[in-house]
């Protein structure tokens, strides 16, 4: 359902003629994200994969690609097989669909994961010939291998939560320093962003958690760690006591006018039967009266 | 059988005059081949309704109610007719009443009882009825209405039937020539009636409490039938004064209706000796009174809202004043209301035929208006009416709406034969015991 | 009622003896109540007999009467709707719809309709070209039913077809509802649409058993509305409507959670900040109905306003 009728995502990749109140609110592009290249070679799975990526997401907008069968919308979304867009590096590619173009492309941050969006770019890049994937590099300065471990510590009267990010590949646990790990908590329909914080030297980040998180009855919530990079991941989610209680309000359990009949209104309930009762006695107190009448004229 | 002491106690004359008119001669028979046709062909309609659908008709998403709702609206005012003469008038000791009691009953029956075949025209599962009682939510005043309704159905048959027991056991003497199981019929539903005294002790109790009894239930029907509107948060609707606005209204048409069956009678069933120019009087006073009421409560219904014009209010208003519905509005304000009071004010026009005349001008004014009071609040909803077809907007009813909405008049008018053909439509005991109503003539 | 269902059984004589005895409104109302009744209990008695094919677990194919199969479908079918009537436990859903992203793309209209059987003409949800005052520019507003926490719709119900859950959720049960459509009426942000007509595609999904979250199939003479894609809900999936919008405009949560997130971007936010830094408001809050629905107003809008030709009111 989804797949179909998500149109407009814009692309216009090869003006940016946005106007500078508008261009705030796009994250502004560096030369850093330009450099920016995919951790893998691109190869026909990735492709593949990209392909069922662009057509749930891009399609609707831009089309099958080469085929020039945008949406024809304003501005126009274009074509990514055409060559204004294939001027642009694997990076400027990742950055837009990452974080959204101009007043129209929204972000798809948090919509596919980033190696996805990297096999997004795979795919466009599949309508090139002339395209040669730029050699594979590590951009995260962190190295980030081996077995990692990801722990989280809860102090529930301080609001606080510890992690330690470890890597345990020769039996022996070492700290990983300078890491960004990202703390959220989970919700119904995603992960509520808490905070992001560097590790230390003995690979510790601290997060000040904030007092007016709801939690369940009992006041707990799924904490989600997350600490990774292009080429490696790690996420461990945990049960904390650090929400506030929150006891759901039956909306069904007071009397009201919209509740059903056993929750109306004592009074209506009362009244209506009484009323009732009490027509229904005076008119069988008349019928009576004219059996009576009747009886009277049998003797 | 013998005939009773009690039927020795009538004056030939008036038991002969008043019993006449029970006869189903060939004249009923046609008419009634005629609305039974009729009938048939609503019927019909009614059958298309229920074949493709609600959607025969105009009323959509936005005007959901439509004709269907006026009609019931109307049907229920106009039978609030027999609490008015019954037992305002009735009890507050107006002998002059007694000769229009039995017809006022006999159109609250009627209307009374087709009001419920109304509502389920409207429905769009009228198979799903029962649900009303198997699930019946004591907060909707769609429930409190049936019940009501039902309620005040009984009490106004029971009260016909309890005023008619003693006609009954005249039929013996004054209805020789009349079929037999028409005598039957008579002997068997007198309960064997002697006109003793401990009989008429009993009997007038019992009418005295139905009559009482059946004050607040005519005021509960109409008044929660205009709850159905005044409940719903919407311009137009949203007023507090929609109950007494819509008993006095109920008054005006009810009013109306017997005014055009008295005539109907007196002319039809040779009564002038007892439907009097007299009591022509005396019910044109009457609805003088209840439309001088009528009126005042249009002018506080238009002037509150007019005066302050919030946003909404002022967009029905505008409808209703200078907009789409103007001439309806005022069509109906002037010469279904204003007019007939002003001119019922003069005695020359408190005759008989000119009563007729300003009675069926006042009834039609009175389904018209309550078309005004249901439909244009409807046209225009807080939120504006986008990305629909033009039906949606206007609403315009079809043919088909228009013959389910005569079937139950149909059936009205059938009702009220059948019953004015099988018993007198004059009271013979009371018009024998109060005798003076002739002499004062 | 006794003397209902004697007087039906007994012969024309006894009858109009006992009609006489209990003549009025006790008589009388029992009558209608019996039939109203009984009619009710023929109409649950339809096509009796009628012998089905059918394909079982193992693969062999039967011949069964479709008495039986009805009685296995009304399972299912009561199981839906006594948790459709329950809700989903500890949740308290809210919508907040931003004007600022809404360009009327209307991927939210098609995608409702398509998921809930309407007709083109029937909506769930609808974008209205709103203008405040003359002074003010006009903009584009998805509506839906707000959910309304003092819902007038279910006060007037007389038959409890459509009624509140816990989860906030006004619902619609179409095998209960009567048609009169006193709902359409109470609404004062004219949420509901009634089925006019046999709905769209009626006999293909003929046999399918109604499911009270999603109101599929649609039925005749019935209302319809929007139910926050109830199903979608229970399966933990964002309704149709706001995963549809390619802009941005929804975003829906969980209330108890201080959570919502977006449709398009998937990106959660906490409600309470969302609606304090964004001004939000809801529709004529001072008709005292308690929406669940939340809007943003159309603040540093992101597209101009284009008029839609086929709208204007």
């Amino acid at each position: 359902m989804r797949v179909k009728n998500i149109t407009t995502p814009f692309f216009l990749l090869a003006f940016l003629s946005i106007s500078v109140g508008l261009m705030s609110q796009v994250k502004p592009l560096t030369d850093s994200d330009k450099q920016k290249v995919a951790a893998f070679k691109f190869t026909n799975e990735s492709q593949t994969r990209g392909m069922q990526q662009y057509n749930n997401n891009c399609k609707s907008c831009h089309g099958d690609p080469g085929k020039k069968n945008y949406s024809n919308l304003d501005p126009i979304p274009g074509d990514p097989a055409s060559a204004e867009y294939q001027a642009l590096t694997d990076g400027e590619m990742f950055f837009y669909i990452t974080n959204g173009k101009g007043q129209l492309m929204p972000m798809f941050a948090n919509a596919i994961s980033e190696s996805q969006r990297w096999d997004i770019v795979a795919y466009i890049r599949s309508f090139n010939p002339n395209y040669i994937q730029a050699e594979v590099q590590l951009a995260s300065d962190v190295n980030l291998s081996g077995a990692l471990r990801l722990k989280l510590d809860v102090f529930k009267e301080e609001k606080r939560v510890v992690a330690l990010l470890t890597d345990s590949t020769d039996g022996v646990q070492k700290p990983i320093k300078s890491a960004t790990i990202k703390l959220s908590v989970k919700r119904q329909f995603g992960n509520l962003n808490i905070g992001e914080s560097q590790t230390n030297e003995l690979g510790i980040a601290i997060f000040d958690f904030p007092v007016d998180i709801p939690g369940n009855e009992e006041g707990l919530l799924e904490l989600i760690a997350f600490a990774g990079n292009e080429s490696k991941e790690i996420s461990v989610s945990q049960l904390a006591p650090l929400g506030l209680t929150v006891v759901p309000t039956k909306l069904l359990e007071q009397r009201s006018w919209f509740n059903i009949n056993k929750k109306a209104p004592l009074w209506l309930i009362i009244s209506y039967l009484s009323a009732l009762a009490a027509v229904g006695g005076i008119l069988l107190y008349v019928l009576l009266q004219l059996k009576k009448i009747k009886e009277m004229n049998k003797e | 059988m013998e005939h009773s002491d009690f039927s020795s106690k009538i004056p030939t004359k008036i038991g002969e005059k008043l019993f006449s008119t029970v006869n189903l001669n060939i004249k009923f028979h046609i008419w009634m081949g005629f609305l039974s046709v009729l009938l048939l062909a609503c019927f019909y309609a009614y059958y298309i309704q229920l074949r493709d659908g609600l959607g025969v008709t105009g009323i959509r998403d936005f005007v959901s109610w439509g004709i269907y709702l006026s009609n019931f609206v109307f049907f229920v005012a106009t039978s609030l007719v027999g609490m008015l003469v019954s037992s305002v008038v009735g009890l507050s000791g107006k002998k002059w009443v007694i000769p229009i009691t039995r017809i006022a009953e006999i159109i609250a029956v009627a209307f009374a009882a087709v009001a419920g075949l109304v509502i389920v025209s409207d429905m769009g599962r009228p198979d799903r009825l029962a649900y009303v009682f198997l699930y019946g939510r004591f907060a909707s005043p769609i429930f409190w209405d049936v019940t009501v309704v039902t309620l005040y159905f009984g009490i106004s048959f029971l009260l016909l039937y309890v005023t008619l027991i003693p006609d009954l056991a005249l039929g013996a003497k004054f209805l020789k020539w009349r079929p037999k199981w028409l005598l039957w019929a008579y002997n068997l539903l007198s309960l064997g009636w002697k006109g003793t005294e401990r009989e008429f002790a009993i009997l007038k109790k019992s009418i005295r409490i139905l009559l009482i009894l059946i004050i607040p239930m005519a005021l509960a029907i109409h008044t929660v039938t205009s709850w159905l509107f005044a409940f719903n948060p919407r311009a137009g609707w949203d007023s507090t004064i929609f109950g007494p606005y819509f008993v006095s209204g109920a008054f005006v048409s009810g009013l109306s209706c017997l005014m055009i069956a008295m005539y109907f009678f007196r002319k039809n069933y040779k009564l002038e000796e007892y439907l009097t120019d007299k009591l022509f009087d005396n019910v044109g006073k009457l609805l003088v009174l209840v439309s001088l009421v009528y009126i005042y409560f249009n002018i506080n219904e238009l002037i509150v809202p007019g005066y302050k014009l919030k946003t909404h209010e002022a967009i029905h208003l505008r409808e209703l004043f200078i907009g789409h519905h103007s001439v309806l509005f005022w069509s109906v304000q002037i010469f279904g209301l204003i007019i007939p009071t002003i001119l019922l004010l003069f005695k020359p026009v408190r005759k008989p035929f000119p009563m007729l005349l300003l009675g069926v001008m006042v009834l039609v004014g009175s389904w018209f208006k309550r078309f005004i009071l249901v439909v244009p609040v409807q046209e225009h909803p807080y939120l504006p009416i986008q990305h629909v077809p033009e039906i949606f907007k206007v609403y315009t009813p079809t043919l088909i709406e228009i013959m389910v909405t005569i079937g139950p008049m149909v059936m009205v008018l059938m009702i009220i034969t059948v019953l004015t053909k099988l018993f007198p439509v004059i009271p013979v005991w009371e018009m024998a015991e109060h005798g003076e109503v002739k002499e004062n003539e | 009622m006794d003397n209902t269902n004697d007087k039906l059984n007994s012969t024309k004589e006894e009858s109009r003896r006992k009609f006489l005895k209990n003549i009025g409104l006790v008589g009388l109302g029992g009558f209608a109540i019996g039939a109203a009744l009984f009619s009710a209990k023929k109409f649950e008695e339809v096509k009796k007999g009628k012998n089905i094919r059918l394909l079982t677990a193992d693969g062999n194919v039967v011949e069964v009467d479709s008495v039986h199969i009805k009685s296995v479908d009304k399972d299912l079918l009561t199981i839906q709707q006594e948790q459709g009537r329950e809700g989903i436990v500890g949740r308290s859903w809210v919508m907040v719809i931003d004007l600022a992203k809404c360009r009327n793309a209307r991927k939210c209209v098609s995608a409702c309709q398509e998921a809930h059987h309407l007709r083109p003409e029937q909506y769930h949800i609808n974008t209205l070209q709103m203008q405040d005052t003359p002074s003010t520019k006009p903009y584009h507003m998805p509506k839906t039913c707000q959910h309304c926490d003092n819902p007038p719709c279910v006060s007037v119900c007389p038959v409890d077809a459509t009624f509140k859950r816990n989860d906030g959720i006004v619902l619609i049960d179409n095998e209960r509802c009567i048609g009169c459509r006193f709902c359409i009426a109470a609404c004062p942000y004219s949420a509901r649409s009634f089925n006019w007509f046999e709905p769209k595609d009626a006999e293909t999904f003929a046999d399918v058993v109604y499911d009270v979250e999603l109101n599929v199939p649609q039925k005749k003479g019935t209302i319809t509305k929007c139910l926050l894609s109830a199903d979608k809900l229970r399966k933990g999936e964002l309704p149709y409507c706001v995963s549809a919008c390619p802009n941005g405009v929804f975003y829906f949560g969980d209330a108890n959670e201080d959570a919502v997130t977006n449709g398009t971007t998937k990106e959660t936010v906490r409600l309470s900040k969302l609606l304090t830094d964004n001004a939000a408001y809801q529709l004529y809050p001072e008709l005292g109905t308690k929406p669940r629905v939340f809007y943003l107003p159309p603040k540093n809008r992101l597209f101009p306003y284009t008029e839609n030709e086929e709208t204007k009111a």
